[in-house]
């Protein structure tokens, strides 16, 4: 009844090209964005500097897809800092340390990870715990584990050749793009093609209807953890091939990244709505403007500054991700 | 728990009466927890209760006991405010500006740091009420904000407090000569009655336990809650204010690096205290007895030589065992 009076809740039932402008308000500012950079930055129209601003998006890109199935089924998960950590430095320690082959290394720390995942899941969907909390106190303990094995020392003297995930060309094009764009597609598919995928939509939009409606809400929900530690553990390997070295600081830094992406992407924090490749677009805006704020040569600290002002404008500007 | 509109004064009180019965029977089992964890480490080792220990976990309480006391206010509304760590130390290294660099006078310097707590704190609150910002993303842009312009103001070096020479014996002086009674825990302890009076006698802590359990019926009995949640939003900002001065004083500078991880602590403070993130009930004394019980681990773990990184994640295993306990507390009733 009064729900009507509050108009951010009324515009949910608007249509026509208003509903396209707001579901894709963070495409049409990425391509403001860029036309004006291109327009006015020299350094900036330069092919090598956007294939590198590719480059460089390609992994938090994929790292913030696995991020937006939580997000979508209405929880968070804090504890990718410390998977990226937890894979970048057993990777090394299993390759450089123990010299297993690095197939194998890959497949190891890829299902350490999923075990992490199921944890996360495990605790938040089954144990009830609030998702904040629980990937919380799964971060703490996976930064403890960290520590132990390595001793807070990096391990360096990965294999040469590995250093293509990150930094190796097909062509022209570089391979994290064309890894990131596979990834996408897939999830396209996936979650607007197959009813698993769209099922993820359903639950974070209302649980205990498609609980009625005969989904296995508690399948979805530990699914989205794991889908997102798997795609996080992939997103590690390439950021540690650029340096070739294992460092448990490595995901540090990026958590509040990835954050801001999914949320710039157009997804709601109380899940249910966002899009794949808003998820995509958004890691590239970011980019971007770090990008145009070194090619200005403004300092670390600003551009932090600058990050969290533009995050707030563009949640002002989109009204989907406002509805929360 | 359903609510009708129509009588929403009734509800208010309704909920602000069960809501301290149950705090009561759960500060007790926290409390009682808490005792136990103290005589497991006081067995394992005696110089655990020695008074210079009780005095360094109550200094090592300080700072994440005034920042879990703000969050919580910003909690019971159904709140987060992950910028507090951040806020804290800008609010110390703007205090060191007005007194290294525009040459202000001591009292001023330090209200000046609060007035920049509260401010951030004020921001957020605009954002949370008047635009709609869901509070995780309106204050995790503040802290990108203020880490950033932290480093920027500094210089990315310590502001050291060093022209102002009474200032680090705020936190670390004895109070009234006492050796090891450092001034910082019995401004903890003023701090903490102020907030345990603001929450339970005053208006703002009666709104902010309304807000959190049911905002749109509260807005419909006449309370102006997008008001009051920039007073409280406020508020925590003013007590990450108290703890960069604190912080501050301890370090006798103030350091712009510091600040990230503190917001997840104090958070944790206030969790393990027994105060459910949905908002609508919790309690001071729990947010001060979750402050004491992770300083108080940590101090054990440390005297019994755990390595650092281990005694976060046993930290981290505490909190997940306290929102277990309380899951349970709450499906039982």
């Amino acid at each position: 009844m009064f729900e009507l009076d509050y108009k951010e809740k009324t515009k949910r039932y608007s249509g026509g090209i208003k509903s396209f402008l707001s579901d894709w308000m963070i495409l049409i500012l990425f391509i403001a964005l860029v036309t004006i950079c291109m327009l006015t930055m020299s350094k900036f129209r330069d092919p090598k500097n956007l294939f590198n601003i590719i480059r460089q998006a390609s992994f938090i890109a994929i790292i913030s897809m696995g991020e937006f199935f939580v997000i979508l089924t209405g929880n968070m998960d804090m504890s990718i800092s410390s998977i990226i950590g937890m894979v970048s430095i057993f990777f090394a320690g299993l390759v450089v340390t123990m010299g297993l082959p690095v197939w194998l290394a890959v497949l190891i720390v890829i299902l350490m990870s999923i075990i992490v995942g199921i944890i996360n899941g495990v605790l938040t969907v089954i144990g009830k715990m609030p998702s904040f909390i629980a990937t919380l106190v799964v971060m703490n303990i996976i930064r403890g584990f960290n520590f132990i094995y390595s001793g807070g020392l990096p391990i360096s003297g990965l294999p040469e050749g590995f250093n293509f995930l990150g930094a190796g060309y097909v062509g022209v094009v570089p391979f994290p793009m064309i890894l990131m764009f596979i990834i996408a597609i897939i999830l396209y598919v996936f979650t607007t093609q197959t009813s698993l995928g769209r099922s993820f939509y359903a639950v974070g939009g209302n649980y205990e209807a498609s609980k009625l409606s005969g989904i296995n809400v508690q399948f979805v929900g530990i699914l989205a953890f794991v889908i997102c530690a798997v795609l996080t553990s992939i997103g590690a390997l390439g950021l540690t091939s650029k340096t070739l070295a294992g460092n448990i600081a490595l995901g540090d830094e990026l958590l509040f990244d990835v954050m801001t992406i999914v949320v710039l992407g157009g997804t709601s924090l109380m899940g249910g709505r966002g899009r794949i490749f808003g998820v995509v677009i958004g890691a590239l805006f970011l980019q971007v403007i770090s990008n145009v704020m070194v090619l200005m040569s403004i300092a670390t600290p600003w551009q932090w500054v600058v990050k969290g002002i533009i995050l707030v404008t563009v949640v002002l500007i989109d009204s989907n991700t406002k509805r929360d | 728990m359903t609510r009708t509109s129509d009588k929403p004064s009734k509800k208010i009180n309704d909920n602000k009466m069960t809501s301290s019965i149950r705090d009561r029977s759960q500060i007790v089992i926290i409390l009682g927890i808490y005792i136990l964890m103290i005589l497991f480490f006081f067995i394992l080792k005696p110089n655990y209760l020695s008074y210079d220990n009780i005095m360094t976990i109550l200094l090592a309480t300080c700072v994440n006991g005034l920042l879990a006391l703000g969050v919580s206010f910003v909690i019971f509304t159904g709140g987060i405010d992950i910028s507090v760590g951040t806020v804290m130390t800008f609010s110390s290294v703007m205090s060191g500006i007005a007194l290294n660099n525009w040459g202000l006078p001591l009292p001023l310097v330090i209200l000046f740091g609060f007035l920049v707590g509260a401010f951030c704190g004020a921001v957020n609150g605009f954002g949370v009420a008047k635009m709609y910002l869901p509070p995780f993303i309106a204050t995790m842009a503040m802290q990108m904000i203020t880490k950033g312009l932290s480093l920027v103001v500094s210089g990315i070096k310590p502001i050291y407090f060093t022209a102002a020479p009474g200032y680090q014996n705020i936190a670390t002086g004895y109070f009234l000569g006492i050796p090891g009674f450092y001034n910082a825990i019995v401004i903890l302890l003023v701090i903490a009655v102020i907030a345990y009076i603001i929450f339970s006698k005053t208006i703002i802590g009666r709104f902010a336990l309304a807000i959190g359990s049911n905002e749109e019926a509260t807005r419909l009995s006449g309370v102006k809650t997008d008001n009051w949640k920039i007073a409280i939003y406020s508020l925590c900002g003013l007590f990450a204010g108290f703890a960069g001065l604190i912080m501050s004083s301890r370090l006798n500078s103030a350091q712009p690096q510091l600040g990230a991880g503190y917001e997840l602590e104090a958070i944790a403070a206030a969790v393990i205290g027994g105060n459910s993130l949905n908002g609508g009930e919790g309690s001071i004394t729990g947010t001060i007895l979750g402050a004491l019980i992770i300083s108080s681990l940590t101090n054990g773990l440390r005297i019994m030589s755990v390595p650092t990184e281990l005694q976060s994640a046993i930290v981290g295993l505490v909190l997940a065992l306290a929102v277990y306990f309380d899951k349970r507390r709450r499906i039982n009733e």
